[in-house]
């Protein structure tokens, strides 16, 4: 079964990789391109049953950049993303001194295509696109050297990294020069490596691979993760600028395991 | 922003009241502890018994005071709650084991050519006897990057494990010079339910083994009652995968690796999270017995083992390895 996963990843990987030099290559044809590039700022709460079951939280920082395709006479749309995000996460009561407990890193990129299903056009033109976005994601969550005499060595890293198809819904509302977005981004199906036992390679001395090697295949159910994303565009001094809120919720369980998380990010950015 | 980062509480739980926090310690050990049976530890009699203790808590001395009840029920060094950094809540053996002068011994015995590594040393007895200790929070080196050409061990070798009351399981490596090929080392078990008795198949763990100090060389472990944990754990492998004498006494035992967590109100809580099973498939939480077994006399060794540095064990084992030459 852990072969037959792994495979099927490899391909999945490999698929995506393809589609992203496509995608390229076609945003060197004759479409509308946009670029879009904004920075964020936020809070994240993070829950593992494992290493941290009273979760710490933080504030994180982020960048996120999108290249994006419109193809009006098709009513298709096609683009790329890329997400970073870092932060200290803790605890307000923390007894052992150190600044931070933990120190977070996530991110996430993808290949996604919309159609349109819905153009309302009145005063204003609202668009309805519903689509599809092949991604891979990585969260790592590592201690800080909390450690002292006590025997309190630091809860251990977390890590976790998937790549699936997600299902995305996006509606578009332009009210003259105004443009307002409403993303919703759901996994639907998902592999790669969440923590479970063994927790580490069957080595005496931990090897990279392991956690390299995907140990699970999840559908929507066990992997619920809802990525929401509100924006606004405005044209100010001959410059489209972004103004965002975004907000991701995760959820990951298997059997003892569970693990959670919780982001609200503001954000602000250009578009050209 | 200040609502929305209220939003994110339900992950969190940093409610530093006492009987919070005692819900806290009991739902994570119940859920992850693994040797509830072995330990005859009836959980869910401590819950009743506790949480109406806790309910009447005011200070934290007096929650103190019932975590050292709590965890002197274990028996099992490895459950320790950690206050700060000075102070933590462990298991108080009755048993005061006097703790061995090793610069004495060294000295007394004639140790040559000491190399001191991070928790570790090397050194040269004399009559071609090879001498290695692991000490405490030995994190791992490879036994082959070790100069161990610079040493005489044609009579033997000596690996003392006495005093070492823990470390990292990377530690383990170290063994790869006394093992001659990629072997089984142990097993280890893993909590996978809300039942106490719901356990993951056995994991195996694998040691690489350079052979550099072959099955031919007569080797001599020492080992304690403050053997513990991976000191245990090293006892384990090397009388699973050598034909080393034991010398000593049994071990402290420690037959599993550690987790630690944040309680609500900041303190660290610290447990035993994997069973650790020899190659029998029996659990080495109960410790290793010697071979040769030399008894610590407590007086001896407060005063004249300090005075003098004469180290019965360690002349017990030299004796063993004379009876092979």
């Amino acid at each position: 079964m852990t072969s037959f996963i792994l495979i099927s990843l490899r391909k999945i990987i490999i698929t995506q990789l393809l589609l992203l030099c496509a995608q390229l290559f076609v945003y060197g044809q004759h479409h509308e391109i946009t670029h879009e590039l904004s920075f964020k700022l936020g809070c994240v709460a993070y829950n593992n049953k494992q290493t941290i079951p009273n979760g710490v939280k933080g504030r994180v920082i982020g960048l996120q950049y999108s290249i994006a395709k419109n193809d009006n006479h098709n009513n298709h749309r096609s683009y790329l993303l890329i997400d970073f995000n870092t932060g200290g996460l803790n605890r307000n009561v923390n007894v052992y001194g150190s600044q931070n407990m933990y120190v977070f890193y996530g991110g996430k990129c993808g290949v996604g295509n919309e159609w349109e299903i819905f153009n309302q056009s009145h005063c204003y033109v609202n668009q309805f696109y519903i689509g599809g976005l092949l991604e891979s994601e990585a969260e790592y969550v590592v201690s800080e050297k909390v450690n002292n005499d006590n025997g309190l060595l630091g809860a251990d890293v977390f890590g976790r990294w998937t790549t699936g198809i997600d299902f995305t819904l996006r509606n578009q509302t332009k009210l003259k020069d105004i443009v307002i977005e409403n993303f919703v981004c759901v996994p639907f199906v998902g592999g790669g490596y969440f923590p479970e036992a063994p927790y580490k390679s069957n080595n005496v001395k931990p090897s990279v691979s392991y956690y390299l090697h995907p140990n699970d295949l999840v559908f929507i159910g066990r992997l619920i993760q809802i990525d929401y994303e509100l924006k606004v565009v405005v044209p100010i001094n001959q410059m489209n600028v972004c103004f965002l809120y975004r907000y991701k919720n995760h959820t990951y369980s298997k059997g003892i395991e569970n693990q959670k998380y919780m982001q609200h990010q503001f954000g602000i950015g250009i578009r050209f | 922003m200040v609502i929305t980062y209220s939003c994110t509480d339900n992950l969190f739980n940093e409610e530093e009241g006492y009987l919070n926090t005692f819900q806290s310690f009991w739902d994570i050990l119940n859920e992850r502890y693994v040797f509830f049976k072995e330990k005859s530890v009836d959980w869910d009699a401590v819950y009743e018994n506790y949480y109406t203790k806790f309910e009447k808590v005011t200070s934290d001395q007096e929650a103190k005071k019932l975590y050292q009840e709590i965890i002197d029920l274990f028996h099992d060094r490895h459950v320790r709650i950690s206050i700060n950094n000075d102070y933590g809540i462990s298991y108080e053996s009755e048993l005061e084991v006097p703790e061995i002068s090793f610069g004495m011994v060294y000295g007394f015995y004639y140790l040559t050519n000491l190399k001191e590594y991070d928790s570790l040393h090397l050194g040269q007895l004399p009559n071609k006897i090879a001498y290695l200790r692991v000490l405490n929070n030995f994190k791992g080196i490879s036994g082959s990057s070790l100069p161990l050409s610079d040493y005489n061990y044609e009579n033997g070798f000596v690996l003392d494990l006495r005093d070492c009351i823990g470390g990292y399981t990377t530690g383990l490596e170290l063994l790869d010079i006394f093992i001659d090929a990629t072997r089984i080392a142990y097993y280890e078990q893993y909590r996978n339910g809300i039942n106490r008795q719901d356990f993951t198949r056995k994991f195996s763990v694998v040691l690489n083994g350079k052979g550099i100090i072959s099955n031919s060389i007569p080797k001599v472990v020492l080992i304690n009652d403050n053997t513990y944990s991976m000191g245990n754990f090293m006892a384990s492998v090397l009388k699973d995968l050598t034909n080393s004498t034991f010398v000593g006494q049994k071990t402290g035992g420690g037959g599993g690796t550690i987790n630690s967590v944040y309680l609500p109100n900041g303190w660290g809580l610290t447990y035993t999270f994997t069973k650790i099973y020899n190659l029998e498939g029996q659990t080495i939480e109960d410790g290793i017995n010697p071979d040769v077994e030399v008894i610590r006399n407590n007086d001896f060794w407060e005063n004249e083992h300090r005075e003098t540095g004469i180290d019965p064990q360690l002349e017990k084992a030299l004796e063993v390895l004379q009876r092979n030459d």
